[in-house]
Order: C-alpha cells, then structure tokens, then sequence
C-alpha cells in the first residue's frame, strides 16, 4: 500500500459512554476499505482497527489512562482560545474562539477578519481531511478572495492601483491572528498573483447588479479553480509543485460568516455548521441553524449529486453514506480526485504519487463541488450570537445544547458594566438584578472563552454538568485511539453588537 | 487672629521632642497677598530645603504644616493636578479611634484642623462634626466597642456606648431591631477632601510653598548618602530632604532612588455607591459604620454615600500602575460590590428605593499591617515617606502633616510614632507578590473582627529557622514577627507524630492555648524546656584598634569595656534619653562585639547604629542576623542538661556564672557561642550556632535532655515569664519615648561615662520621672468569666486615667492577671504632669479598666536588678 493511496475520510462515532467503560461503534464501515497511516487523521490506522476488532466495539477502561488535574485539563482546553473584542463600530461586540485536536496535528483552520475597503466582517472555519494542506491554504487565501469579490468598483480601483503601487503584497483583509496560525512561506507569492489576477478579472468583468450571494459564489469556485490549476503547474524547474498539489489533493469543508451591516450571509461547503443563538421576547433561547450539512444525511444533496450524474451512476454515487463511497462530505474544497477527469489524473496524480488513484465506478466526473451554499439573515436585535463550528462540536452535541450554553455563559457571565434600564434607577432594583445574574451565575462556568466552555461540555458534558474524570478521559486518550473517539474540533463564537443592529433596524 | 490648633493635653504627646507647638506664629487672615495655587508663573525652583512627592492631601499637609513651623522653603511636586490620585475619590470621612494611641491623636488632630482651617486660610474644609455611630451585631462585637470606648476615654476621645434604640432616636432610617448595642463618638465626622487639600495647599502656599503640578519625579540624587536633590521631568531641585507622599505610587517612587528605598504598600480596588436625595437623611446624619455588615455610609448631598470592606477585596495594580491614571476609577462591578450592598440596604431599608446618583471603584493603597508608614527611611537619610492611609487618608492627612513636619524638623521620630514607624518593616514587606497576598486580608480587617493575639494568615512562613518543619511536626502553633515564624505555643507538646493543630478561634477572655501554656510555663519552672530564638536580630560590631569600643561606649547607657566573654544588658538611647534600643551585648574578643536585639528591631536598630558609625570607616558592622540560629535551653535544670551535653567541670557555676559568653563544643556543632543570659529572668543558656548546625544542636539536646524532662516551648510562656518578672520589653511596652529611669533600669545605666541621652538622664534624675513602668496584679480578677486584660487597657486612680497597659498575661504562679503599664501623674495643667513617685505607686489605689469593668490593682515597683 503506497503512501497516498486512497485515503479515505471515515468518521467514528461515540455511541455511548457506559459507567464501566467506553462503548465505541465504527459506523458505516465499508468492509475492507483499506487504511493509510499517513492519513490517519481522516482513516484509522489497520494496526488500529484490528486492535478494536471484533464488531468495530471495543472497551476502553478509564482506569488504564492517565488522568489530568483539573488544572491541567483546563490548560489542555485553553491551550488555543482566543478572544477579540471590537475596538470600533460594528455590528460584532467581540468574539471568542478555540480549537482543540484530535488529529496530530490537528487538520481544522479558522480565519477571522475585516474587510480593509468596506469594514464588512468575515468569519471562517475550515475542516480539513486527508492532511491539514487544503484546510491550511483555504484558510490563507478565502477572506481576500471574498472581499476582493465583493468589493464595487470604486474599492476595486482603489485596491488595484494599491497592489499596483506596492512592492510587497497589498491585503484585502485585516486579520485577527491566532496563536497557532502559521502561514506557508512558499505558497505567499503565489496565492498573492493568483489574487491580484483574480482582482483584475473582477474588475475588467465587473457586474454592479451582482448580488453578495453571488460574489460569495464566484470567490469559492474561484479559489477553487485556482488551487486545482496551481496543481497542475509545475515548477520552473520542470519538478512537480508537491504543496501546490497536497493541496488539491486533500480537501476541506468551509463555513463562513459575511457581516454586511444587518446583513449576515452563510457559505457552506461540506458539513460544518452556522448556528444563530436568538433571544425571544419572553426570554427564551432558540437556536436558528443557517447553514445544512452537506452529507449523505441530506436528502437534497444526494439528490442533487444524482441529478448531476447518469441515472446508470444513481446507484453508486453516493453509496455507504459516501461519495462514491469514499468520502463523506459532498461538498468540498480541493479532493481533485472527484473532481478531474481521468486523463488529468493520470497525467499528474498517477505520475506525481506514482499510483493509480482514481476512484472505482470514476465515469462522469467532476463527483465534488466547491459551490457553497448560500443564507442569508437579516440581522435584529434578538440576534445574540452566532456559533460557526466544524463538525468535531456538531457530532456530540446538539445545535440546540450549544446555543443553551452560550446563552447560560453569556447572561451569568456577563462582567463588567450593567446595562440599566431608565426604569433601573433604585438600589432595590440593582439589587434584584444582581440576585438574578448570581442565581443565573452556573457553577459550572469556569471559562471566561465561551468557546472553551462548548469544548469543555463537548467532552466533558453530562446532564449534572461537567464530569471531570469523563473530560481527563477525553483529553487523555492515546493518540492512535483519540480520533475514534473525537474529532477535531474548532469553534468561533461571534457576539453581535445589539446596540448597532438596533440602530441599523 | 492667632491659631493655636493644639490644645494641650489632648495631642500628640509632647514631652520635650515637640518642635513646632511652642512656635507662637502670627497669622494673618489670608485674604489678599497670598499666592494662587496655580504656579504657572513662579519660575521652576533649583533649590529647596524640603522637596515633597505627591500632591494628594497627605502632601498638602505636610507642607502646610511644615510652612507652619517656619520652614516655608519647601516645593511640592504633583505628577498630575492636585488631589489627581486617590483624594479626589475618598469618602472623606474622620473617625478619631484607632488602634493605637499615635494613630488615634492623628486622627483627632485632624478633626480639629479641619473645624478650624477655614478661619485661617478661607477655603472651607466640608467639615461637618456628625459623629460615628459603630453597631454591634454580636457580643464580641460589643466586647470590642467597649474595649474601644474604655481606650477613647483614656485617649481624650469623647464617646457614649448606646443602645439600640437610641441609636433608633439618632438615625430614625436605620433598622435596629438585630443590634446589640453601638459607639456613639460626637467628635467624629466628615469632611469634602478636595476642599480639605486646597484649603491645606492655601495654607502652605501663602506661606511660601511652591506648589508645582504636571512635573513628574525621576529620581532622587544622593551625595555622601544622604538626599541631594531631585530629578524631575522640568531639571533638577537640589534639597535637603525629600518627601515621598506619593500615596499608592510611593512603592514605585521608592524604587526610584539609588539605594531604592522601601515603601510596603499596595493597591486594592475600593467601592462605595452614592445616592440622590431620599426623604429621610438629615443634613447631620451621623456617619453609620456597621462591622458586622462589612459597610459604611454618610449623608452625601441629602442622599448617602455607602461603601465597605469586603471579604475578597480585589488587589490592583501589581505590576505598576498606569501612566497617566489622573481623576481616573477602575471598572464597576456590581457583582463584587452586591454583599455590600445587600447589607446596606439591609441596615438601612429606606435605601431599596434610593436612586442612584453614582457608583465608584477607585483604587487605594494598603500597608502589611494596616498602619500608615510614616518616617525617615532607614536606607537613605534624609528621604521620609508619609503613605499607606489604607482608606484612612483623610481622617489622618491632618495629623499625619504634623508628626512629618515635627520629624523633619527635630531629625528625631516623635513619641509613639513606633507603629507607624516606616522602619518596622524589612525587605520581605517589600516584595510585590508578598503584598498582593497581604493586603487582600488587611483590607477585610477593617470590619472583621478581631481579637487579642490575633496573627496575619497570609503570606505567611517567608523567614523560617532551619527548625522549623520539626518543631511544626511537634505541634507548634506559629507566630510571626518581621515575616519570621516563631512557635508561641505547642498544641501537643511531648507527641513526635502530631500534626497540623487548628488555628484556634479568637476571644477576649480565657485563651484556648492557656492549658498548653501553663504546661510549658511548667516546664520552664520546674525542667528544663527549649525555645528556637533564631528570629533574634544579630550584628556584631569590631574594629582593628579600640574604635569599636569608642563607638559602644557613646551608644550604650551601660560599661560596654567590660572583660572579654562577658555578656552585658544596655539600652541605646536617643538624645531625649529614650529606648532606641534594648540589647545584650557580648564581647567576643578586644574589638568585637556582638550585638543581640529583639526581632522587630532589625531595621531600627541597624539604622540607628550605621547612623552613628564613625565616618572614617574605623568600625564596622555586619548584619550575622541570617547567619545564627538561636536556641534558648531554660529552667532550673539547664544547668544540668549543659553540663551532660558538654564537660561537668566547664559548665558549673564557677565555671560558668551568669552573663559570660563562651565557645563549647556540642554534639558534632563545633564552636557553639553559648552565653549563659536568659531573657526572661530564668537561669538559662542561649546557643548561637551557624544555621546549618543548628537542627542537629536541637535534636541532640533533646535527645540528652529527655533525662532531664526537656520540652518545646514556645514564645508565649517567654512573654508569660517576662511579665510575672516584670521585664518590660522593647517594641510591646518600651519605646523611644521611655527612659531606663521609667522602667526600674537604673543598673544598666553608668552615668560616670559620657553617651547619647545622658544629660537627658542626669536630669531626669534630679527632676525625677515623670511616668514609670508598673506591675499590676488584678485583684478579684475570674480567670474563667471575666474578659481578660491583653494590652491599652486604661488606668484609673481617683477618677482619672494615669495611664495605659502596655501589656499583660496571667500569671501562673502567682495566679493572677498581670498588666504592665505606664503611669503618669496628671496635674490637668502640663502635659508631662508630675513627678511620679515611688510612693505615689504604693500608696495610691489603682483599677484597671477592662471593656468598661473596673477592677482593683495592686501596684508593684518593677524589679531593679535580676538575679539568676
């Protein structure tokens, strides 16, 4: 079995945690599908599988891990977390985010940033498989096509004689760094002349009727394009650009937030989740989903994928819950191999990896898309917060749950300046408000990053609240077991700045 | 119009040290001719007698008070504006009762200043005489009121202890119905501390003061160690003296100097919220302090102010304080501020449906020990500090600028300025995190209750002796003093295994260690027990010539020429004839002494002797304080315990007699200083030993001494027995501002030789004294019952007070409560009064006043000269 041969993305399921141990169930196991150690963040090791054998169960015993001090299980949480509070106006107060791996390393990215011509906001998280290389150079290069695409004429004027002027790079998009983020030293001049390309190309066919929901579109595919053609260019040297095709060769699904004013628009690509957490008049919490996930758990897609492909294919184009009963998302950046035709990829994958990898019952391609799919929101005042999330979260825990949570965090940890009221004006009236929020004050935030308190109940949730030896169990698995049990998980939590949403109604 | 603020017999005390109060200066009423406060015109000044840091209202008044002596050449510098820092934030109210007695006349002289400051400089202070009215919720709360009103009236504070439905009848809003009764002090009030700093700063300024804002210390210039001058953002002052009052910046300003100098004080976040007008609050509203219920409030503009002292105080600005924090609050935080509040609003019902008119965080400073600190520093001569009001800045700016300006002036700390004293504190006290950890609990206490004996719980165990995990695994119960650890108690005296006793819960009456005491009392009277006494401050003094001797000789009361290997008892006294020192000193060879003082004196006594080395370098001193460990082996059979450990024939009395120092050999510890001095008027060894030496010394002896019943005992019963031989001790009962002829010394002084004090003494002892120590036995006194005495209890005689305890503890043998106290003769004309007598002490009738009871006192002369 050769190094790049098919990987395939498998998810494991935690089924149940039972008092005595760990129930795990592998679902949707197919057969003997081969597994690839170098990939190993999206297919379990065989050395693996053979272990949990028989019947994809298998019994972990608590006591046999090593366990961490809550402290330490609390550092491993807050190893990643980030918070960013708004310095100016804007329709976003602040936002918290957090990773935490599974993979090793951990194949999700996120992005965040503000567009340097319109001040517009975007928000994205990516969750790469088969290696982190798609998610990495999607999440390097996705906010400047996006802004670049919905930039109008006069910005685009402007930002071109920028970049004209300019020796380095001219950006499109001021970011929040994160800790962990890096960026590849040898992809920068690339990404920057396929950009600048991309922007003359706005500019020459610039369309003012287009839509913000079409600009999304053409900035995906685009990307898209551009990491599939990067692939097939070679070096000047003649050798092949192996991180250009890494790149294409993994894939990543993508979620991203636009914050256009009121205006919120949701891009997804594969099966990360956008969750809005709204505050109802009568005070309840509710979550309103605005994104759907794109796997074989979404009738549309597969009918979709079908229609897309012969009625002879119908049968096997998504088989397994899979496309082409191999992948599991069906939507995604990069993944060429769904996506060339045969010619192309014999001419570049087969030669560069020197193995056939083109997929069984491979007629009609391209199988995979990049197009996202687009919601639009317009946002009111009883819009709190909205939870971008790759998958990793959504497995164990529900949108609503996690929408309850921030919620809970949100009002019981809210410090610093009460808002009064005009009618709040008496010592007695603070102080009913203050014996609520310490009533609402859960013993069980410990978190100042909301996001770390999702992960925390991700992992460590029961219905009593956190259970700690459940979170050091999670945390501590071995790192050939950990992916059966969790995924990576990467969370961006925004607030909205109801105060300037209000003004904008 | 003369303004003679200070009425005698009620202030500070005077004695001969007071400079300024005899100053008879003709003020005239200044409404023309003096100068704006704004000094935008006056030229930058190069020169200036005293330069001050900090223009808050500590500054102001020192510089008032300082101008008001005579000494008009004087700047202040304000890195910001006037009051920028902390006083503008203040609640600005005046409580007179403290817990000492200085502290207390600080206090009641601003009261005073602030009544009268308007007469004399225009600008009115606020000041509103309202009184305080402190509740008690429980009965040791009343205990502790009462204590406190039995010391007011000893301290010339007018007060009333009340009921609860008077306190009804003067503060119809508050609820009374849980009360155990309240203070009422009349005297007390409240003052606008903004107005109370300009009205200070017109005073200073139109005496002359140059007032300077926006310029910002850089540091201060030294020349031959002492203060130079003064580096600011605007040039350079040259100056005899700086002052830094600089408030919560004084830590980072002392840092500024080279050396830098120590100023232990931290942040911490205050709250206190203000109301609008409510029906119900009077213009004379007393000010309503509620311990129990951590919170304070005073009318404020037909509404009330009301702030508190919170259990989990938040410390602030660890790392430095912002540049630029002018006029500047820290962040509400209603959460924190809502125990507070519910007990406001508690106490007062009407306070539910006040409006707010504004909630305040601002930050304030705080000492280790909740006292201010006040005085030269001991690094640097000529450079004082006056800050760490711990929320007390404006009830003590008034009188805090007085004893600055006396101690400026004079070069010598006024009388019972030791609490205040900067120099109780040592380099640990410094150290940031230290202090983080220390002020979270100092400013609890505020409210919290506290008892006698009472320790510090935070940053603790810094200074340890090299016994310390063994004598903790025997039970010892830890004290601390200057940051050491020392065993007061041992809670299971002869059990190896026994760990971790309880820290008892406080009480004015019969102590929970007192059985483990009179154990060890026991010990020390009938065995033999061991006390570890490393804490003890060690220099030792030598010189290649006689210098050493020279120099002694000026410093010490006592014949310091004595024998090599003799061990001698002396004070060092300043020039008034006071106690700046009580030490023993041995004569280890020619040249060398060593010199042994009490733990508190670390500072003050190495200040006081470097200050008083020759210049030319002859004699030198070194601190060997971190070097020895001490171990003191007392009781009727030390004797016999040293003689087994080391050579019959050496250790017998003729061999050995009292107050001789040698070096043994013990166990494997070579060189062991053994002097056989007891502290505490039992025959007694003590052993000084290098540290590393010093576990082994100690588990030797008590291996050899378990034959002869030996024991730990700890610092308790050495205070028990100090007491019951009426040995007065230095920092608890002796100050600078008691003579030996005030304490039945006469036998350490040799007034044949010449030494600083002795003219001091030479009339003293033609006058006769004018206060002395005394030994009360308190008659009818129940051991089980009664509220017990601990210290600053009052002394009757006839219907007056003659004076406080400095002390006291029951002793065993002669079962009854002992108090040592200072008497005076009052004559209600001078402030001295007059003569003390031996007679007077026998033949008047004394009681003593313990939380309002009286009880008869029979009065012993202390004795002269201790026998072993």
């Amino acid at each position: 079995m050769s190094a790049f041969a098919v990987p395939v993305r498998r998810k494991a399921v935690v089924s149940g945690l039972g008092r005595l141990g760990w129930q795990v169930m592998m679902r949707g196991r197919g057969g003997s599908t081969p597994a690839v150690l170098l990939h190993s963040r999206t297919v379990f090791s065989s050395a693996v599988l053979l272990q949990h054998q028989p019947g994809g169960f298998t019994h972990v015993h608590r006591s046999s891990l090593a366990k961490l001090t809550p402290q330490q299980a609390t550092n491993v949480l807050r190893a990643n977390d980030a918070s960013f509070v708004m310095d100016f106006d804007s329709p976003v107060h602040r936002f918290d985010s957090n990773q935490l791996a599974s993979n090793s390393p951990i194949e999700d990215r996120r992005a965040a940033g503000r567009c340097l011509y319109s001040g517009d906001m975007l928000f994205g998280v990516f969750d790469g498989h088969g290696g982190s290389a798609c998610a990495q150079t999607v999440s390097e290069r996705l906010l400047d096509y996006i802004a670049v695409s919905l930039m109008d004429y006069k910005q685009l004027c402007d930002y071109k004689s920028s970049m004209e002027s300019s020796t380095g790079r001219a950006d499109a998009v001021r970011r929040f760094n994160f800790a962990n983020d890096y960026s590849s030293q040898e992809g920068s001049r690339r990404y920057t002349d396929a950009l600048y390309k991309f922007a003359r190309e706005v500019l020459a066919a610039y369309d003012e009727e287009a839509e913000a929901a079409d600009c999304l579109r053409h900035a995906f595919e685009r990307l898209d394009e551009d990491i599939s053609s990067e692939a097939q260019t070679k070096l000047p040297n003649g050798q092949v650009n192996f991180e250009a095709l890494q790149a294409a060769y993994a894939g990543a699904t993508t979620v991203v937030a636009y914050v256009h004013g009121a205006d919120l628009y949701i891009a997804n690509v594969g099966d990360s989740g956008a969750v809005i957490g709204v505050h109802n008049e009568d005070g309840t919490w509710e979550p309103r989903p605005l994104s759907s996930d794109h796997n074989a758990l979404n009738p549309s897609e597969i009918l979709r994928i079908r229609s897309e492909h012969p009625r002879s294919e119908s049968t096997f184009v998504v088989k397994g819950g899979r496309l082409l009963g191999y992948l599991q998302p069906l939507r995604a950046f990069g993944d060429v191999k769904f996506k060339w035709n045969k010619r192309l990829q014999k001419e570049v994958l087969n030669t560069a990896y020197n193995k056939n990898l083109i997929p069984v019952n491979y007629y009609t391609p391209p199988y995979l898309t990049a197009m996202p799919e687009i919601t639009h929101h317009r946002l009111t005042s009883n819009d709190k917060f909205l939870i971008l999330a790759s998958d990793g979260l959504w497995e164990p825990m529900m949108k609503h749950t996690a929408v309850r949570l921030v919620a809970e965090h949100l009002m019981g940890n809210h410090k610093g300046r009460l808002h009064f009221d005009d009618g709040i004006k008496t010592l007695g009236d603070i102080s009913n408000i203050l014996k609520k929020r310490r009533a609402s004050h859960s013993a069980e935030v410990m978190d100042q990053n909301v996001t770390t308190h999702l992960i925390r109940h991700a992992l460590g949730g029961t219905d009593d609240g956190i259970d700690h030896s459940k979170l050091a169990t999670m945390l501590t698995l071995p790192e050939e077991i950990v992916r059966l049990y969790r995924d990576d998980i990467t969370i961006t939590v925004i607030f909205f700045n109801t105060d300037h949403i209000a003004s904008l109604e | 119009m003369v303004l003679n603020l200070v009425r005698s017999g009620s202030l500070l005390l005077s004695r001969s040290r007071v400079v300024w109060t005899t100053h008879e200066l003709q003020y005239v009423r200044t409404t023309s001719g003096c100068r704006e406060l704004s000094s935008a015109s006056v030229q930058f000044p190069s020169e200036a007698r005293v330069v001050i840091a900090g223009g808050g209202i500590v500054g102001c008044s020192v510089a008032y008070h300082l101008a008001k002596a005579g000494w008009t050449d004087v700047v202040l510098l304000e890195q910001g504006s006037l009051g920028c820092g902390t006083t503008w934030h203040s609640a600005g109210i005046v409580v007179q009762m403290r817990s000492n007695t200085l502290h207390t006349n600080i206090c009641q002289y601003s009261a005073q200043l602030y009544a009268t400051l308007e007469e004399e400089t225009g600008l009115g202070t606020g000041w509103r005489q309202c009184g305080t009215v402190s509740l008690a919720r429980t009965s040791d709360r009343m205990t502790y009121l009462r204590r406190t009103a039995a010391a007011a009236r000893s301290d010339g504070v007018q007060c009333e202890l009340i009921g609860p439905k008077d306190v009804a009848a003067q503060v119809p809003l508050l609820r009374v119905d849980d009360l155990k009764g309240a203070l009422w002090i009349p005297g007390d009030g409240t003052a606008s501390p903004s107005d109370v700093m300009q009205s200070l700063a017109k005073g200073a300024t139109s005496r002359g003061v140059q007032i300077h804002q926006k310029v910002a210390v850089e540091t201060v210039l030294t020349d031959t160690g002492r203060v130079a001058g003064v580096r600011t953002n605007q040039g350079d002052i040259r100056c005899e003296y700086f002052v830094n009052c600089a408030g919560q910046w004084a830590w980072q300003l002392g840092q500024l100097s080279s050396p830098p100098v120590r100023v232990p004080l931290h942040s911490c976040e205050h709250f206190y919220v203000v109301t609008k007008p409510f029906p119900g609050v009077t213009n004379n509203q007393p000010v309503i302090r509620d311990p129990d219920g951590m919170h304070y409030s005073r009318e404020w503009s037909g509404g009330v102010l009301a702030g508190g002292f919170e259990l989990n105080p938040k410390p602030v600005f660890t790392d430095g304080i912002p540049s630029k924090f002018e006029f500047q609050l820290l962040e509400e935080d209603w959460d924190h501020f809502m125990p507070i509040m519910e007990q406001a609003t508690y106490r007062m019902p009407a306070l539910q449906d006040a409006e707010i008119r504004q909630f305040l965080n601002g930050p304030e400073s705080f000492t280790p020990d909740m006292s201010p600190v006040l005085g030269e520093a001991p690094e640097l001569p000529g450079y004082f500090v006056a800050a760490g009001m711990n929320s007390g800045g404006i009830a003590s700016a008034g009188g805090v600028g007085k004893v600055m300006a006396e101690w400026i002036i004079s070069g010598d700390p006024p009388a019972g300025t030791w609490p205040v004293d900067i120099r109780r504190f040592g380099e640990m006290h410094n150290n940031r995190r230290y202090l983080r950890e220390r002020v979270k609990e100092i400013l609890p206490i505020h409210y919290l209750q506290n008892y006698p004996k009472q320790e510090f719980q935070s940053a603790r165990r810094v200074l340890m002796s090299p016994l310390y995990s063994v004598l903790k695994k025997a039970g010892a119960v830890f004290g601390e003093t200057m940051g050491y650890e020392r065993a007061n108690w041992f809670s299971r005296p002869d059990s190896d295994d026994f760990m971790e006793p309880k820290q008892p819960k406080g009480t004015f009456g019969k102590p929970s260690w007192f059985d483990a005491v009179l154990r060890e009392y026991f010990v020390c009277c009938e065995n033999v027990g061991i006390v570890d006494m490393s804490s003890l401050t060690k220099f030792e003094v030598q010189s290649s010539g006689d210098e050493v001797v020279t120099y002694l000789q000026r410093l010490c009361c006592n014949e310091v020429d004595v024998p090599v290997g003799t061990v001698l008892h002396t004070g060092m006294l300043n020039h008034y004839g006071g106690y700046e020192n009580d030490c023993r000193i041995a004569r280890l060879a020619n040249n060398h002494y060593v010199i042994i003082s009490p733990p508190n004196q670390l500072v003050r006594s190495w200040a006081w002797l470097t200050r008083h080395l020759p210049r030319d370098g002859s004699v030198q001193i070194k601190d060997v304080t971190r070097s020895y460990a001490v171990l003191n082996v007392l009781g009727p059979r030390a004797r016999e315990l040293m003689s087994s450990l080391t050579d019959v024939v050496t250790m017998s009395s003729h061999n050995f007699p009292p107050n001789v120092c040698r070096e043994l050999s013990i166990g494997f510890a070579p060189r062991v200083r053994a002097m056989t001095i007891s502290h505490v008027g039992e025959l007694g060894w003590m052993l000084y030993v290098p540290q590393e030496y010093a576990l082994h010394l100690y588990l030797y002896i008590m291996k050899r001494g378990r034959a002869f019943g030996i024991r730990n005992v700890g610092h308790y019963v050495i205070s028990h027995l100090c007491l019951e031989h009426g040995i007065p001790s230095l920092g608890t009962d002796l100050d600078s501002s008691v003579t030996p002829f005030e304490c039945q010394q006469e036998h350490t002084v040799k007034l044949d030789k010449d030494f600083i004090g002795r003219s001091a003494l030479l009339e003293q002892k033609q006058e006769g004294v004018r206060q002395k120590f005394v030994m009360f036995l308190l008659d009818n006194h129940d051991l089980e019952n009664d509220l017990w005495p601990w210290g600053r209890e009052p002394i009757w005689e006839g219907g007056r007070v003659v004076g406080m305890t400095t002390s006291a503890s029951y002793g065993y043998t002669l079962k009854k409560q002992i108090c040592l106290g200072l008497v005076r003769n009052p004559d209600g004309k001078t402030e001295e009064g007059k003569v003390v007598t031996d007679d007077i002490i026998t033949k008047y009738k004394f009681e003593i006043d313990i939380a309002g009871k009286r009880f008869s006192a029979t009065a012993q002369l202390l004795q002269p000269v201790l026998t072993h």
